[in-house]
């Protein structure tokens, strides 16, 4: 019995100098947890301007304090200089935060907008010596490099706003699923060893770069953005000189799939975020290649149609002078022969120089006709400027049908043409977004609200 | 039953030996590491701002020359400084940001884009970086090492150089942040430039050339050489790395190294006199010499690329039968060729590498803006003497003015050459003279 008390004596004692002999309350805490967050914060007017700007509607970060730990560690990149930043954020907001809230809504972009910023002044260089403009980390976070060297001009922004969206495109695809048909449409092409695929190939293929060529997300990204920030315009010449019928096709649909994507996916109009994003470009980084002027220049747009009968020109009248010209042509074609009936006028620019101003006319069979008269033409590409003077008659059968006209003609919309300087532009900035960059003309130099438009054409 | 009693008391035993040993754990500071680390950070912080005057700051690159800051750090996280990357960073103060942070230790992060900034960044078109990507390769930040009374030294995170803190005074803080430190590093560039050939007297018997490069090239700039010629063809070159603070040529990484002494500075011993210091403070007067102190024959290439004969011009120290061989050039110009020239000149362009010599005469229509060049190009062998000997490579080709020139070529062809210089008052010139006839002299302009 004493045994027994002296053997549970002796085991409740070891039990005891078991549990106390790793005491953890004689272990030293060591806790660096609040030396080790690297929080570079003051509150300067430019961090107030950020915060009201990007983290308080957004929740978004901006960070452009040098951290060395959300760059590569084996490259040099060097901070911003503090006077880039601002210029830089504010093209971030107009040339893409803005055009998203006034189409998607305010609530689409505090939802989806990257949630932290990271600038730098210098290029980021990897170890082959190619320089990033800009990169983006885990869906979260957009790095744009090389800010110092900001300027508001076409080759820094819009390298920059290309990244943006383009990377901004690859967050919304993992929110909204990227349609399965743009997977199929250039499915045999893919390469992943895209840096050895040459642009020409890929544009033959059917992509708007090589290193769309990579993945379909990439692809989709490069297309988006594409269509974005280079343009519609840029992108109809893309397709237009891509090598192969194939190639042009798959572009087609490419540029169909995201439309559609982003009009019944993301229930955000295309054409107009389209059309925000250029105004931006146009209008504040005053990019001439995506003016009309331009590509009308570059012999992208071959044809205007003019059918004052569509409703466009309800909302958007064309000058009265113009009008009372096409009314009397068509009275003219109509009087000549009543089965005939003038159903719009065209102009067609075969060259960089000559041009054929058309009235088209059917029968009552809806059989075809011409009447087509000779310009010849000039065009300022940096101004717009454009004036037209009528030449000779060229010879054949749609020449000789306008000279049963000519002298309407001659009385009328020659007249108009020949005695006015107009400008080459898009429509105003109030009309629909479905007419950005398919409908344009000419407004009267010193009388702008004085204008005639149509459709564009790509074709003669 | 007792077995069992003592074995479980032996264990309690042990236990109560060994269990608790955590219990006996005494700190080896009086502070936790983390309030160790944060007071090494609040110290930092504190060195650094509570110099009133500011601090004058050195710092090494990686891949180019040496680099000197002043800076001035505030409690807010602000740090203005000059530096002597260019004439602007010299002179207009630029504000940044910097923060201290815990790294591998206290650390030191220039946190918005400044001067120090320019030697990290890798654009080339930032400063005179030529490699992509790379920039001077230098850091913005950098690991707290140690301090003194006056003075912290910081490491470079990436590239480990030493970034050097002195206090300044208030007359030094004075002069960086109103214009004086231009004015003081244009006066050391120009003392170089008007003293070519500077030398300092080392053990009596010696004399060690001082030569320093003040540009910002980045495989050669920013920095100093030393050359010594011992006998006739020994040479002993040390080169050093070194920035310009505003009151000496600071030499970086610990000094110059040169027969064991290591010297660490220029300064100015009075208002027109340099002087080397060495890191005991001992104090070695630079003197300039008229010609520089190795034969002109081995700077062919390196200090001087070739020499210059000027239209119509015959320098000192040329001898008779020199100066018609170069008359021969100079007054036929025009008359005795095809053509007319109104002016020229003769250039001897020298290829160390591939030992060949480049004569070329270069004849000019200054009423049409007309020049051609005429080359005949030589071989050559040269011996411990500094004799050389020259065969033809590639004949007269280009222009019109061989004829006029063979003269010059027949000389260098028929006759064992050497070069010195030839100093007639100020003026320094490079001899070409016959080993095999003396009297046979010409003179020429040194080109660089």
């Amino acid at each position: 019995m004493k045994n027994k008390i002296i053997f549970r004596i002796t085991a409740v004692l070891l039990m005891c100098a078991v549990l106390q002999a790793c005491n953890k309350e004689s272990f030293t805490p060591i806790d660096m947890s609040e030396l080790n967050p690297d929080v570079a914060k003051k509150n300067t007017p430019l961090d107030q301007w950020l915060q009201k700007n990007f983290l308080d509607p957004y929740n978004s970060e901006v960070i452009y304090r040098n951290h060395m730990y959300y760059h590569e560690s084996d490259r040099n990149v060097s901070p911003p200089n503090v006077d880039a930043v601002k210029p830089m954020m504010t093209s971030v907001l107009e040339g893409f935060v803005k055009p998203y809230d006034d189409v998607a809504g305010v609530d689409f972009m505090k939802k989806n907008m990257p949630r932290q910023w990271v600038l730098y002044g210098s290029t980021s260089y990897d170890g082959s010596g190619v320089g990033y403009a800009g990169t983006a980390s885990g869906g979260v976070r957009i790095n744009l490099f090389g800010i110092n060297s900001f300027s508001l001009s076409p080759g820094f922004i819009k390298g920059r706003l290309g990244v943006i969206h383009h990377e901004f495109t690859h967050i919304l695809n993992q929110r909204f699923i990227m349609p399965a048909d743009f997977q199929e449409i250039t499915k045999s092409t893919y390469n992943g060893n895209w840096t050895d695929v040459a642009t020409e190939d890929a544009h033959n293929w059917g992509y708007v770069s090589a290193y769309a060529s990579q993945n379909p997300t990439e692809d989709f990204a490069e297309t988006t953005k594409a269509l974005l920030v280079s343009g519609q315009s840029w992108f109809d010449a893309w397709v237009l000189s891509s090598g192969s019928a194939e190639g042009q096709t798959a572009l087609r649909a490419k540029e169909q799939s995201v439309v559609s994507y982003f009009n019944s996916s993301l229930n955000i109009d295309f054409r107009k975020l389209q059309k925000e994003v250029q105004t931006y470009i146009k209008d504040v980084v005053k990019d001439p290649s995506v003016n009309f002027k331009y590509w009308l220049n570059a012999g992208l747009y071959k044809t205007i149609t003019i059918n004052l009968g569509d409703e466009i020109y309800t909302q958007f009248p064309v000058s009265q002078e113009f009008i009372d010209g096409f009314n009397a042509m068509k009275q003219a074609v109509a009087d000549f022969n009543s089965v005939y009936t003038m159903n719009y006028i065209e102009f067609r620019f075969e060259s960089s120089t000559s041009l054929v101003v058309r009235a088209q006319f059917t029968n009552t069979d809806g059989d075809a006709y011409y009447s087509d008269y000779s310009f010849s033409y000039t065009l300022d590409a940096s101004t717009g400027e454009i004036h037209f003077t009528k030449v000779a008659q060229a010879s054949g059968t749609t020449f000789d049908n306008g000279n049963l006209f000519i002298n309407t003609f001659k009385n009328t919309i020659q007249k108009y043409l020949e005695e006015n300087t107009f400008i080459a532009k898009w429509m105003p900035k109030d009309a629909p977004a479905s007419m950005y960059t398919h409908v344009a003309g000419f407004y009267e130099q010193n009388t702008p609200e004085n204008k005639i438009y149509g459709t564009t054409g790509e074709q003669l | 039953m007792k077995k069992i009693i003592y074995l479980l008391l032996t264990a309690l035993l042990m236990i109560s030996f060994f269990g608790c040993e955590k219990e006996s754990y005494v700190a080896k500071f009086d502070k936790l590491p983390q309030e160790r680390m944060k007071a090494q950070i609040d110290s930092v912080k504190n060195i650094l701002t509570s110099a009133d005057n500011g601090w004058i700051g050195t710092l090494p690159t990686a891949q180019g020359g040496g680099y000197a800051f002043y800076m001035q750090f505030d409690k807010e996280g602000y740090v203005n400084m000059v530096a002597d990357l260019t004439d602007q960073t010299a002179t207009k103060v630029k504000k940044s940001e910097y923060r201290i942070r815990q790294d591998m230790g206290a650390a030191l992060t220039f946190g918005t884009y400044t001067y120090i900034s320019i030697l990290n960044n890798p654009d080339t078109s930032a400063f005179h970086s030529p490699d992509v990507g790379k920039g001077f390769k230098s850091d913005i930040n950098f690991i707290y090492d140690h301090s003194s009374e006056d003075s912290m030294v910081f490491i470079g995170k990436r590239y480990r150089q030493p970034f050097s803190l002195v206090k300044a005074t208030a007359a030094q803080k004075d002069k960086y942040m109103n214009g004086g430190y231009l004015t003081a590093i244009d006066k050391w560039k120009t003392y170089f430039i008007n003293h070519p050939n500077l030398y300092f007297d080392y053990n009596n018997d010696l004399k060690v050339s001082v030569e320093a490069n003040s540009g910002n090239s980045m495989n050669a700039g920013k920095r100093i050489t030393f050359t010594a010629l011992y006998g006739k063809d020994s040479i002993a070159s040390v080169t050093q790395l070194f920035a310009f603070t505003v009151d000496q040529m600071a030499i970086l990484h610990g000094g110059l190294e040169f027969d064991g002494i290591s010297f660490v500075k220029i300064a100015w011993k009075d208002a027109n006199t340099l002087a080397l210091y060495d890191n005991t403070g001992k104090e070695y007067v630079l003197k300039n010499s008229p010609t520089p102190l190795l034969p002109l024959y081995m700077l062919w290439g390196t200090k001087y690329n070739g020499m210059l004969s000027d239209y119509m011009q015959i320098y000192p120290g040329t001898s008779d039968k020199g100066a018609d061989i170069l008359s021969f050039y100079h007054q036929n110009l025009c008359g005795y060729l095809r053509y007319c020239f109104d002016r020229g000149r003769l250039e001897f362009v020298w290829d160390i590498i591939n030992h060949r010599l480049s004569l070329k005469g270069i004849e000019e229509q200054t009423s049409n803006g007309g020049s051609w060049t005429t080359t005949v190009t030589f071989n050559y062998t040269v011996d411990d003497n500094g004799v050389y000997t020259f065969t033809l490579r590639d004949d007269f080709d280009g222009g019109y003015v061989g004829d006029i020139m063979i003269p010059l070529k027949d000389f260098l062809l028929n006759n064992k050459v050497k070069f010195d210089y030839y100093v007639d008052g100020a003026d320094v010139y490079g001899a070409m003279e016959s080993v095999d006839d003396p009297s046979i002299a010409m003179t020429f302009v040194l080109q660089k």
